[in-house]
Parts: C-alpha cells; structure tokens; sequence
C-alpha cells in the first residue's frame, strides 16, 4: 500500500497515468454537460411557482454543491503536503485553488440572477448561506494570493495549507446554515420519484447529470493545470526536456 | 422561458464563459510552456556544442 502512496508522489508517474485519462475524462464530461445543458434549456418544465427560473438552478444546484469539495480537497491535499511533504500533494492544491473561487464566483452569480426575481433582492446580508459563500470565494482568492505573495515557497506551501484547512469550517457552515437557522436561502428540497410532482425527476434527473459533469470538469481542469505545474516545477529534469523536443 | 428569459440566459452566458475560461485557460498555459521548454532546449544544445568546440580548439 505504501508504495501505491508514493507512486502517487512521483511527477512523471501522475503525468503519464494523467495523461491516458484525460482523453477518457473529457470525452465523458463533454457527454454529460451536453445532455445536462439541452435537457435543462428545452426540457424541464415550468415550476408551479417559480415558472422557468427553475432551469437557472440546474446550473446553480451543481455548481453550488461542487463548490464545497474545494476546501476538503485542498485540505487533504495540504494535509499531505505538511506530513508527508509529497510535492505532487502541494502542486493539486495550489491548481485546485483558482478553480475553487471561479466555482464560488458563479454559485453567487447565478444565485443572486435568480433571487432577483424570486425573492425580489440580488442579495441578503443577513443570510448564512449567503455570506458564508462569499467567504468562501474571498478566502479562496486568499490562498491564491498567499501563495503568489510567498513567491511559490515552501512557506507557501505550508501556508496554504493551513489556511486550507481552517477554510473546511466554513463549508460545514455553508452547508448546513439552511438547517439550523430559518433566514432566506430554502433547504433541500424533498425531491420525488413521481414523474409530474413538483420536484419530480424532470427537475432533479439534469441536476444529478449537472453535478456529474461539474466533477468531471474539475477533474479535467485540475489535471490539465497539475499537468502544467509539473512541466513548470520539473523543467531541469531530464524526461521534461525530452517531453518538450518530442512535441516539436 | 416565461417573461424570465433575461435571467435563465445570463446565467447560460455566464456558465459558458466559466468553462471556456477554465478548459481554454490550462491549455494556453501548456502551450506556452512547452514552446518556452524547446527554446530553452534549443539554447542548451547550442551552448553544449560551443563548449565541446572550444574544447577542440584548446591548445
């Protein structure tokens, strides 16, 4: 098992491994963000009270809910990185990072699009859910200027990674805001099997697909940019410098 | 998109940026990094073959 763990730490075996998946990995989340996009614009039906603005929240639902794995990853990743000072552990979470307030950044955008005609406000500020989220997005672009401001260190590094963890409180706030506390932003709805219920598989069927697709985007987007990182980190190495003259 | 066409395609848009800036955004960095990777490559074979030159021209 150990030395699963450490074959996970070498560069050039997660870029080689990250490079027969990746054309797998994009092949499906361009599948699955297909269906999910066409269903959601042509398909789902008008909500009772909400009318189409219910096709605004497929994209948020997922968008939203893969927005909390960021902290968790980075934490793990970080945790990684202090303990075992595996470098593969620290360039994950300096990729994951950037990607992590763009997902926070759109979950406020499309929220607030569609609050500002379902509740009537582009914003709460006495909403936990809310405010917890845009936390989040500030405390994401954080650690991305830590570690810029750290000059890409091993300081950073550890930085970062503290950081990262203290930021996994705020995601269990986040999350379950809408269940200790009755402000604005609506718990999970009770979804229904019954085909024509009000929150039956028409709605929730492209949601599931959305968040489908959303992980494997951020799958895609993080080994593209890891991918990247090793170039840039490893670039005095001897299977780099041969990767770059056969690419030619 | 009942009278609520403005906000569904706002979001669309801005849905579609978000992917095109993250899946465009990593490739253009490879590209660049590679091209800067063969420069330097091209570089370090130029010096090599000059040092081993002025080696053989050593009295």
């Amino acid at each position: 098992m150990w030395q699963w763990f450490h074959r996970w730490g070498s560069p050039k075996w997660f870029y080689e491994l990250s490079g027969r998946w990746l054309p797998w990995l994009t092949a499906a989340m361009v599948i699955f963000l297909t269906v999910g996009v066409v269903w959601a614009l042509l398909y789902v039906p008008p909500d009772y009270q909400q009318s189409f603005t219910t096709r605004i929240l497929v994209i948020h639902v997922a968008v939203a809910g893969t927005s909390l794995a960021f902290f968790p990853i980075m934490a793990v990743a970080g945790t990684i990185t202090l303990v075992w000072k595996m470098k593969m552990a620290d360039m994950v979470a300096k990729t994951v990072a950037p990607l992590g307030a763009w997902f926070s950044a759109l979950t406020l955008a499309s929220g607030s699009i569609w609050g500002s005609v379902m509740w009537g406000t582009w914003w709460e500020w006495s909403d936990a859910r809310l405010t917890s989220m845009l936390f989040q997005f500030f405390l994401l672009v954080s650690v991305v200027s830590l570690r810029s401001a750290l000059n890409d260190s091993e300081t950073a590094a550890k930085a970062c990674a503290v950081l990262s963890i203290v930021g996994c409180v705020n995601v269990v706030i986040i999350k379950y805001s809408v269940e200790w506390w009755n402000l604005l932003h609506q718990p999970a709805s009770n979804l229904s099997m019954e085909s024509g219920s009000v929150n039956g598989p028409e709605f929730w069927a492209p949601t599931v697909i959305m968040v489908v697709a959303m992980y494997l985007f951020m799958a895609v987007h993080i080994m593209m940019a890891t991918r990247n990182e090793i170039l840039r980190r490893e670039s005095r190495s001897q299977w780099v410098q041969e990767l770059a003259v056969a690419a030619k | 998109m009942g009278g609520y066409g403005f906000n569904v395609w706002a979001v669309y848009l801005l849905f579609a940026v978000f992917l095109a800036v993250n899946l465009l955004g990593p490739l253009r960095s490879r590209k660049k990094l590679m091209k800067e990777l063969q420069r330097r490559a091209v570089l370090t074979e130029k010096q090599q073959s000059a040092a081993s030159v002025s080696d053989d021209g050593m009295v």
